[in-house]
């Protein structure tokens, strides 16, 4: 009977307990909660800032799941060390756990920018469920709010507070909106819906320095020199694994930890899995990190198989993404921005995106898809990531991906083969 | 084959889902405001029974799939739910301890026993329903039309699709009848097995006319028809009945009327298939189109697969539903639409067509006046 770790109670971690459980009924399994709320939906905070969802239908696994599974839950408890030479984590002084296979799945934090008064109060990230409550809290007393960083996240937190009453600014460095999950004619349309929910966009403007009044920021000062006067400033710009309390073990680390493709670290009793894991790809001879919700619960469950003995692996092949921006669908698959360098080997199908209410988007290379955006319409969404995933050669249909209701399961290579009676 | 294609997709949805809760407040069953999406998705995980109020809501979703148009994640709820349903169905008594289960205690002795060999005798054609099916009349054609079992539909929408087609003198063979049936019903139902064995027979019989056109009535048909062509990838066309009168627009002399229509969406043809505009733009020939004011025309599911299980609370559904009808007329695509709409816009005093009656009725006249010129034709070379 072995000992299993498991450092993190996000999506990849639950995953993984729940795998390791469905193949060993015996073994002890430990799961590390850092935060004081159990695994809930991450996702689906923003729902909750607008008030959809309430806090009770945010956790992620029945109440009774831990106790049903037999699965030891240590809440609000972080791990500061690791040691793989003596096989233990250590919790303080005097917690240590020994574990024999020990899986670190503890997810991003936040990135705050380089500059003057982040330390300031109201001045906040959006990321876990503590955050989030805090915002919804310190923006009933706020009239204007800046969001800092127009991806995704910024957008869609832009439009949940604008529904609370809040007049929202927001600042992007870039000179488009989405960063790379965006492709230029949606970033536009976005734009444009944005101008009509009265959501102020300053493109090509960051935030340069936070001034405050008794410890309270009051005024964000932009690269453009403008000052905008706020009581509440929200940081989307971006994420990095968590792997500081790493160091010193002993693990390879370059942004996240390094795993191969059964994700194993370089210690042999030590995975990692989630938005902590930078995966090795061997084509491109380098190691990537895969943030998402989706990818998350893949590695869970791809690396509790290899720690329970059986064979499994993970390929970080093509990247899929499905959200509401502005409650409208939106579908990205693959490489949107491939290296401009290479330009000439793609080719972009995509439809004109001021005529019509639905944008798609299309990257081939050597008559193969590897990238697609849908905007609005997306009900061939999961088609075309197949098509991606196996590599299929689309070259004879190619010219008419645009037509409305093109079937592109006729694509896809036969389910089964012909049987004979 | 379908057990495991389902459970591969379900398992990735399953990752997707984020948990918003989105589906549960578009889902038109009342039971669905009291559903955790944490529930269903660990009901749908793991592998004992889920609990009372998982199966009792599993039971009684009818497959709109109204849920993945508001999912963030594109997820299939309603595969999920699929899911659930035939891990459901597979722990149900079967056979012959069904039948006692539902209506045995009130049999005597002999009848027992004599139901007991018909359910014996029926399992065994089931399970090589393959060979059972006749092939033996079916001739080699371009055109195919498939019915299923819409054919015994009321409206006679088949009939006037046929008669059509004879106008037109084209060349085409007709499959159609219970014994042809597309087993989608069961498959929605969760009966994953009896309803590839349909699969198997169906294309077995398709493989016989080897057709390059395919045109169906109802949306089932459709789904049933391109689930043939996706797991065995047939070169045929498939058309809905709508696209293939819509080819032959030229050759039709319909008549503009000024008649007001509200149109009802099929789930699987409009939502699935995002097929919506083509009926609108024939119906658009015959007078002017009105949508139902839910969400731009993408309502709620007429209850073809839950009909038998609950038809109380479907007729709930389902009177809702017309109350928000305006016209005089409503029309629909799907003829399994037809039929469960119609007894209910009875009623109400509603008149209900499908879109093949209305286009029927527009031609009637020449249709009947080019009989009369075939019997008189025949008349003539017979003398």
């Amino acid at each position: 009977m072995s000992h299993y770790v498991i450092i993190g109670s996000g999506n990849a971690g639950v995953t993984a307990a729940e795998t390791i459980r469905e193949h060993d009924k015996k073994s002890k399994i430990t799961l590390i909660n850092g935060e004081s709320k159990r695994f809930y939906f991450r996702s689906s905070l923003l729902n909750y800032v607008k008030g959809e969802v309430k806090e009770e239908e945010l956790l992620a696994r029945p109440k009774k799941f831990y106790q049903l599974k037999n699965i030891d839950l240590l809440d609000n408890i972080r791990a500061q060390k690791i040691v793989p030479e003596t096989k233990q984590v250590i919790i303080d002084k005097d917690n240590i756990i020994k574990y024999d296979k020990l899986l670190i799945a503890t997810g991003a934090v936040p990135v705050f920018p380089d500059i003057k008064g982040t330390e300031l109060r109201g001045v906040k990230t959006c990321r876990s469920f503590a955050d989030v409550q805090e915002i919804i809290g310190l923006a009933k007393h706020s009239r204007n709010v800046v969001i800092v960083g127009g991806g995704i996240l910024g957008i869609e937190l832009a439009y949940s507070l604008s529904k609370l009453n809040n007049r929202v600014t927001l600042l992007e460095s870039e000179t488009r909106l989405g960063g790379k999950l965006l492709d230029p004619c949606t970033a536009i349309r976005v734009l444009e819906e944005l101008g009509k929910k009265h959501i102020a966009v300053r493109l090509k403007e960051g935030a340069k320095e936070l001034r405050g009044k008794e410890d309270h920021v009051s005024e964000v000062r932009t690269s453009k020199g403008k000052i905008l006067k706020t009581n509440l400033v929200i940081f989307c710009t971006g994420i990095r694994p968590n792997v500081r309390f790493l160091h010193g073990s002993g693990l390879e680390i370059d942004k996240g930890i390094l795993v191969d493709n059964t994700l194993r670290t370089n210690d042999v009793n030590i995975f990692a899995a989630g938005d902590v894991a930078q995966v090795n790809v061997a084509e491109k001879g380098e190691h990537v990190l895969r943030q998402n919700w989706y990818e998350s619960a893949k590695m869970g469950e791809v690396a509790a198989l290899n720690m329970i003995g059986e064979s499994a692996t993970y390929y970080p092949a093509v990247r899929y993404h499905c959200t509401n921006i502005l409650d409208i669908p939106y579908a990205c698959i693959g490489e949107l921005s491939p290296k401009s360098k290479l330009r000439k080997e793609y080719e972009v199908i995509h439809s004109n995106c001021k005529k019509t209410d639905d944008h798609k988007l299309f990257i081939l290379k050597k008559n193969r898809i590897i990238g697609a955006s849908f905007f609005g319409e997306r009900n061939s969404a999961l088609a075309v990531k197949e098509l991606a995933e196996k590599n299929v050669d689309v070259g004879g249909a190619k010219r008419s991906f645009l037509e409305h209701n093109f079937d592109f399961e006729n694509l896809l290579p036969r389910i089964s083969e012909e049987k004979e009676d | 084959m379908f057990h495991e294609l389902l459970e591969k997709e379900v398992r990735e949805f399953l990752k997707q889902c984020t948990g918003c809760g989105k589906c549960m407040e578009k889902c038109p069953i009342p039971e669905s405001d009291n559903m955790l999406i944490r529930s269903l998705n660990y009901a749908a995980q793991k592998k004992s029974m889920p609990t009372p109020n998982t199966i009792n809501f599993a039971e009684k979703c009818m497959q709109c799939g109204g849920c993945n148009t508001v999912c963030p994640a594109n997820c299939h709820r309603e595969k999920i739910m699929l899911w659930l349903k035939a891990r459901i169905s597979r722990n149900l008594p079967k056979g012959y301890k069904k039948v006692l289960k539902y209506k045995g205690n009130k049999l005597s002795f002999f009848e027992r026993i004599g139901k007991y060999l018909e359910l014996r005798k029926k399992n065994h054609i089931l399970d090589n329903l393959r060979k059972h099916v006749d092939k033996k009349n079916l001739k080699e054609a371009n055109l195919l039309f498939y019915f299923g079992d819409s054919v015994y539909s009321p409206s006679k929408a088949a009939h006037k699709l046929l008669a059509i087609a004879d106008y037109l003198k084209t060349d085409y063979e007709v499959l159609a009848g219970y014994s042809y049936c597309n087993g989608i019903q069961h498959y929605y139902s969760g009966l994953l097995k009896k309803a590839e064995q349909m699969h198997y027979a169906l294309y077995d019989a398709i493989m016989k006319i080897n057709p390059t056109i395919i045109v169906t009535l109802t949306g089932e048909d459709y789904e049933a028809m391109k689930n043939l062509q996706r797991h065995w990838h047939q070169k045929f066309i498939l058309k809905t009945a709508t696209e293939w009168l819509m080819d032959n627009i030229d050759k039709l002399k319909m008549k503009s009327g000024k008649q007001k229509i509200t149109f009802h969406d099929s789930c699987i043809l409009s939502r699935k298939e995002n097929k919506k505009n083509v009926p609108r733009e024939l119906l658009n020939k015959l007078g002017t189109v009105t949508d139902l004011p839910q969400d731009q025309g993408l309502c709620l599911c007429c209850g073809f697969f839950r009909a038998e299980h609950s038809p109380e609370e479907m007729k709930e559904i389902q009177t809702k539903k017309l109350d928000q009808v305006k016209t005089k007329t409503l029309s629909v695509e799907c003829i399994n639409c037809w039929n469960n709409l119609a007894p209910i816009a009875e009623q109400k005093g509603l008149k209900i067509t499908d879109v093949i009656s209305l286009v029927y009725e527009s031609i009637e006249k020449e249709i009947e006046e080019e009989i009369k010129n075939e019997v008189i034709d025949e008349g003539e070379t017979e003398e």
